[in-house]
């Protein structure tokens, strides 16, 4: 392990730690996005959802994962990005802190492995709305890929 | 060498003196009952001397000497009972009893490690006077000749403090210091050395010459050889004292293992040869009975009610898969996966239930205790021991149930002097008893003492603030038990050891329920009380009523559910139940009382899906549920059945919005969410807290008036300055209030008060009706306020004094001489009351000349009859279109005169049905055209507006008469029911101009 001191933005000392790391990346609303790839359990397409009245608007539903109940999370609602489409979107499944959530995303992408010298924490004009979840930003050929913090999503949620 | 033994072997021998405590506390308990004249049964005798012995065994090798010392003294102070058959005395049970509580302190102290706890000074007095007492209690009672025995032992247990501790009792030293001296000494060390002072023993060994009972050591030697730890047998070897013993030991030195095995055969040689095996005996059956149990960790036990958890969820998937399919073989075998998974989830819940006596024998003590305590004498009676209950259930009643039994013995049963003075027998008695009722246990607490004080509770509870004095006169007996249950609340007079801290039912209610159970009182003043606790028989698993409310699944708890009621639209209209509604609050009538309902449309969709629910107007299907003993309706729109479904968590902020305790997934693998019957009611406002049982009687109030014969009102009396007595319809009346006059204050030249978080203004009835105050006016402190709403908004008039509310008969006279502000007169008995006109007041102060002007218009209608013409002096708002002649469907009198009034005035003719029936009739019975337009109140008796609406509309003739209807019952749903059902306007009662517009507009 090697500490990177090419990066000058880098105030995250948890993601500038490791030089590789593997992200699950995919498109909520036309924007790349990515969960570290270990925090990811599974991705499955759309599973019969029960919606959960009075809940906030993010909240999708429930899914009953092969026995499991998990809290959908509609990513476009919470970044405030319009709404999900109602069949056309795949579960991201990220266990935190022993409950299931299932990210409702528009797009599955690659599987990248991505070094911490492209890193940089997030800009300050990215909107705040995104901007709460998001841990920095990786610079790729061709595009920008927002890594989300799935912890201050939780965070979100149970506030 | 030291012998460590490991964490799963100490909360074995944990768990095994727990069991032996228990069942000799119920045997001495048992001995007690038998009272002191009998000579005690030998058979408990022998099991609690049994207890005791394999206790000290156990307690030895594993090191906790203060253990095996107390339960050696125990064994002890037995013995001679045993031996000679001597009777026993209440002093030897509160030693033997307070020796158990000790050593049940040290069991509990022990963690998972063999280290002995350490312990304060007050601990160890306590055991020595432990020791001490039982000891002397002994000596006392069978003479010295029982002392050597005791201290002989001791000496073999090799402890320096216990001998020391007996011999200084012996000479007569004051026992505190000769203990403390000892203690130190053993403190620092263990049992193994304590073998190289022989001094000590010296100093035993002389007092076990003496007096020895050469039998007693025979049995007590052996069998502390079979336990001893390895270590121990050095010690053994210096202990030549006893001389019978021996012999036997001899073969100490030998590793533990073998000793074990040489453990038998040398026990029943000793019992053989002195001829008394009680001790002996005990080893070979508890080993005999180990054989066919096993202990299994409970956190195994829960995995495994998990994973049977998962495999009901699998198997109702592939039940509902099966009953698509036509693969015979298949279908054969998912039934027979049916049936063995029934059966599995059936034993392996019964892994998981203990009988409930094993926590209510406990409390035969707690009663035995607390009774001596409080000088009264109680009797525990239990039922039902046999009950099983999910052992974490059976944890989680413990305490609740424990502080239920306190207070019954402290609050509960009187002093035997009182109990005789009220012709009850001097002993009280609490029977716990515990069945199984439906899914669920209950567990009943009754006494035979003095009930609940209703009185004093009242008091109390005003004192501490809990209600205010009016509200506490209002209170029925059922809601005065209640109050126990609410935080901060206690009787007791003074605080004592055993309640009275104000912390006590509230907890027991919020135990109870974290389980899913449900706590009831019922108290039968002087009499005693009944306290019920429901119990679901276990967690994991619960049976519940699925219902369908907006093409989503819930289910309810079973436990939570009282009944289901449906409600059919049916042709039998005079039976016909219906939902009313008041203040746009829908309410059932169920059996003669008032049921408040939610629809769960409403609390959880936000009424945005409507439509689908007014299409359901065919059968309401009513569920009615238990919210914290206040029972209300919720609405769904499909009840389907009912299924045992394995609770599952959901997320903590899902859980917080209240409404869902859990989620559960379906047989077809959907998610059902579970609903908190308590949130759920909380959301939906059914009972707002502290005014609902005020806004219930409102309700009552209110229906009963739309229930009585058509000419009857319910009237609310008050004084006024001028002598005689005035009234308004109760049916405006929101609530009575008092403020008192420091609390009014002035906005602009308008008197407000401050009134649950919103400003009410104050309106004078003396000031606005110009009566000028009598000579020597009184000011009181308070001022008494109806409160009325009006437009949404709430107005306080205030009166001088609330006399009553009356049902009266007969029309309100229309007053001489027009009055604003006067509605007119009735008779009331013998009084004739003037009828204020709230309503008018409040326009008129609001919104000055418009409503004044109209309420000016002298109407020549006479009240109640039907169509008749009217004088008309055309005015305002309406102008001069075209008049019509209206039918009016409306059975309340107030706001079929309001609303007659209004009309008239503006020029229409005005027919008036009191009903749908009626209105209906007149309309089939006079000619075509004869009404231009209906004008129907929704609520009515027979037939109400809806159905009239449906009615009118099925007739031909009629198609396309205008209808408006009219009411209180103003939601969206209803709008657009009424829409359906053939109404052209929907409008809202008592709002003139709307009312007139629309008129207006419809005959144009």
């Amino acid at each position: 392990m090697e500490t990177v001191e090419t990066n000058p933005g880098s105030a995250k000392p948890p993601l500038s730690l490791v030089k590789r790391r593997q992200y699950s990346t995919f498109f909520v609303a036309g924007r790349l996005y990515g969960i570290d790839v270990m925090r990811v359990q599974e991705i499955t397409p759309p599973l019969s959802m029960t919606v959960v009245p009075l809940a906030p608007s993010y909240i999708k539903g429930l899914i009953n994962l092969r026995g499991q109940i998990a809290t959908a999370v509609g990513l476009r609602e919470l970044f405030g990005l319009g709404d999900s489409d109602a069949t056309k979107y795949m579960n991201v499944v990220c266990n935190l802190g022993g409950n299931l959530f299932s990210l409702l995303i528009d797009q599955v992408g690659d599987v990248m492995e991505l070094e911490d010298g492209v890193f940089e924490s997030t800009p300050e004009t990215i909107a705040e709305s995104v901007k709460l979840y998001m841990a920095g930003i990786y610079k790729i050929q061709g595009a920008l890929l927002s890594i989300l913090d799935i912890e201050k999503i939780a965070e979100k949620l149970n506030k | 060498m030291s012998y460590a033994p490991s964490e799963a072997v100490i909360a074995e021998y944990r768990s095994e003196a727990e069991e032996i405590l228990q069942r000799f506390s119920q045997n001495l308990g048992a001995l007690e009952k038998q009272g002191f004249v009998e000579v005690p049964s030998a058979e408990i005798l022998d099991a609690l001397y049994r207890d005791m012995h394999t206790l000290k065994g156990s307690s030895q090798l594993f090191g906790f000497m203060e253990i095996a010392h107390i339960a050696h003294a125990i064994e002890a102070s037995l013995e001679p009972i045993r031996r000679i058959h001597v009777n026993l005395d209440v002093s030897l049970f509160d030693a033997l009893f307070k020796a158990i509580d000790q050593i049940e302190g040290l069991v509990r102290k022990i963690g998972t490690t063999a280290v002995q706890g350490t312990r304060t000074e007050s601990e160890k007095e306590v055991y020595h006077t432990i020791l001490a007492r039982l000891i002397e209690s002994a000596v006392n009672r069978f003479g010295a000749e029982f002392r050597p025995d005791f201290s002989g032992n001791i000496a073999d247990l090799g402890s320096l403090e216990s001998a020391v501790s007996v011999f200084g009792l012996k000479t007569g030293e004051p026992l505190p210091e000769s203990q403390k001296k000892s203690e130190t000494v053993v403190e620092l060390k263990p049992l193994s050395q304590t073998v190289a002072k022989p001094e000590v023993k010296v100093v035993a060994a002389p007092e076990v010459k003496v007096v020895a009972a050469p039998e007693v050591k025979a049995v007590a030697a052996p069998e502390f050889k079979a336990v001893a730890p390895p270590d121990i047998t050095q010690t053994v070897s210096t202990k030549p004292i006893d001389p019978n013993a021996g012999q036997l030991l001899q073969k100490k030195a030998e590793p533990m293992s073998e000793l074990a095995k040489s453990e038998e055969p040398s026990t029943l040689q000793v019992a053989t040869s002195v001829g008394q095996v009680p001790g002996g005996q005990a080893q070979p059956s508890a080993a005999s009975a180990e054989s066919s149990t096993v202990r299994v960790q409970v956190s195994l036990l829960d995995k495994l009610m998990n994973l049977v958890g998962e495999m009901v969820l699998v198997r109702n998937q592939v039940l509902q898969y099966s009953h698509d399919s036509d693969d015979y073989t298949f279908l054969n075998l998912s039934q027979r996966l049916d049936v063995v998974t029934s059966e599995l989830q059936g034993e392996v819940m019964k892994t998981r239930m203990q009988p409930i006596g094993t926590i209510l024998s406990r409390f035969q003590r707690v009663v035995r205790d607390i009774a001596k305590d409080v000088n009264k004498k109680i009797e525990l009676v239990l039922e039902g021991i046999e009950t099983e209950l999910d052992r974490t259930l059976l944890e989680a009643v413990k305490d609740p149930l424990t502080h239920i039994i306190r207070n019954s013995c402290d609050h509960g049963i009187e002093l035997p002097a009182d109990r005789k003075k009220a012709g009850k027998p001097e002993q009280g008695t609490i029977t716990i008893r515990a069945f199984q009722e439906g899914g669920q246990v209950v567990i009943e607490i009754r006494d035979d003492g003095k009930g609940l004080d209703s009185q004093r509770i009242v008091s109390k509870a005003i004192e501490k603030k809990l209600f205010s004095v009016e509200r506490a006169q209002t209170l029925t007996e059922r809601e005065i038990s209640q109050i126990i249950f609410m935080p901060g609340f206690s009787t007791a007079a003074a605080v004592s050891e055993l309640s009275g801290r104000g912390v006590g039912m509230d907890v027991v209610k919020t135990n109870i329920e974290r389980v899913g159970g449900v706590i009831d009182v019922t108290s039968f003043p002087g009499k005693g009380m009944v306290i019920r606790l429901k119990i679901p028989l276990t967690l994991a698993i619960v049976p519940a009523m699925i219902v369908n409310s907006n093409g989503e699944q819930f289910a309810i708890p079973q436990i939570k559910l009282l009944e289901l009621v449906r409600v059919e639209r049916g042709e039998d209209i005079e039976t016909q139940l219906e939902i009313e509604y008041l203040q746009g609050k829908p309410v059932f009538r169920l059996r003669g009382k008032l049921l408040p309902l939610i629809s769960f449309g409403e609390v959880l969709w936000n009424e945005v899906l409507d439509e689908k629910r007014v299409k359901m107007t065919s059968a309401t299907n009513i569920v009615v549920l238990d919210a914290d003993g206040d029972s209300f309706g919720l609405v769904v729109d499909e009840i389907k059945d009912t299924a045992d479904i394995v609770v599952k968590p959901i997320c903590s902020f899902l859980k917080s919005l209240g409404t869902y305790s859990g989620a559960t997934i379906m047989g077809d693998g959907s998610v059902a969410l579970i609903i908190d019957v308590v949130g759920l009611s909380q959301r939906g406002h059914v009972f707002a807290e502290n005014s609902r049982r005020a806004e219930s009687a409102d309700m009552h109030r209110k229906v009963v008036t739309s229930d009585r014969p058509i000419d009857s009102q319910e009237l609310l009396f008050f004084s006024l300055n001028p002598a005689g007595v005035f009234s308004m319809p109760l049916c405006l009346v929101h609530r009575l209030e008092e403020f008192s006059r420091a609390k009014i204050e002035l906005s602009g030249k308008q008197r407000i008060v401050r009134y649950r978080e919103s400003i009410l203004p104050l309106i004078s009835l003396n000031e606005f009706l110009g009566f000028a105050p009598p000579a020597e006016q009184k000011k009181t402190e308070k001022i008494t306020v109806v409160v009325v709403n009006k437009r949404n908004r709430s107005f306080g008039v205030e009166v001088n004094d609330i006399i009553d509310v009356r049902n009266v008969e007969g029309n309100i006279q229309e007053p001489l001489k027009e009055t604003i502000g006067i509605l007119g007169n009735i008779l009331s008995g013998e009084e004739i009351s003037v009828v204020v006109d709230v309503l008018a007041i409040i326009d008129n102060i609001i919104d000055g000349s418009d409503s004044a002007g109209r309420t000016q218009i002298r109407a020549t209608n006479q009240g109640a009859s039907g169509s008749h013409s009217a004088q008309v002096l055309v005015q305002g708002t309406v102008g001069q279109a075209g008049k019509g002649r209206i039918l009016f469907a409306e059975d309340t009198i107030f706001f079929k005169k309001q609303v007659m009034k209004v009309l008239v005035a503006a020029g229409y003719e005005v027919a008036h049905a009191e009903n749908g029936e009626l209105a209906l009739q007149m309309l089939d019975q006079a000619p075509v055209g004869t009404y231009q337009m209906i004008l129907s109140d929704i609520e009515m008796p027979k037939m109400g507006g809806f159905d009239l609406a449906l009615n009118v509309r099925k007739d031909k003739r009629f198609e396309k008469l205008p209808m408006i209807a009219i009411t209180t019952r103003f939601r969206e749903i209803d709008q657009k029911r009424g829409i359906e059902a053939g109404f052209n306007f929907y409008l809202e009662k008592l709002k003139a101009d709307q009312l007139l517009e629309t008129v207006a507009k419809v005959l144009k």
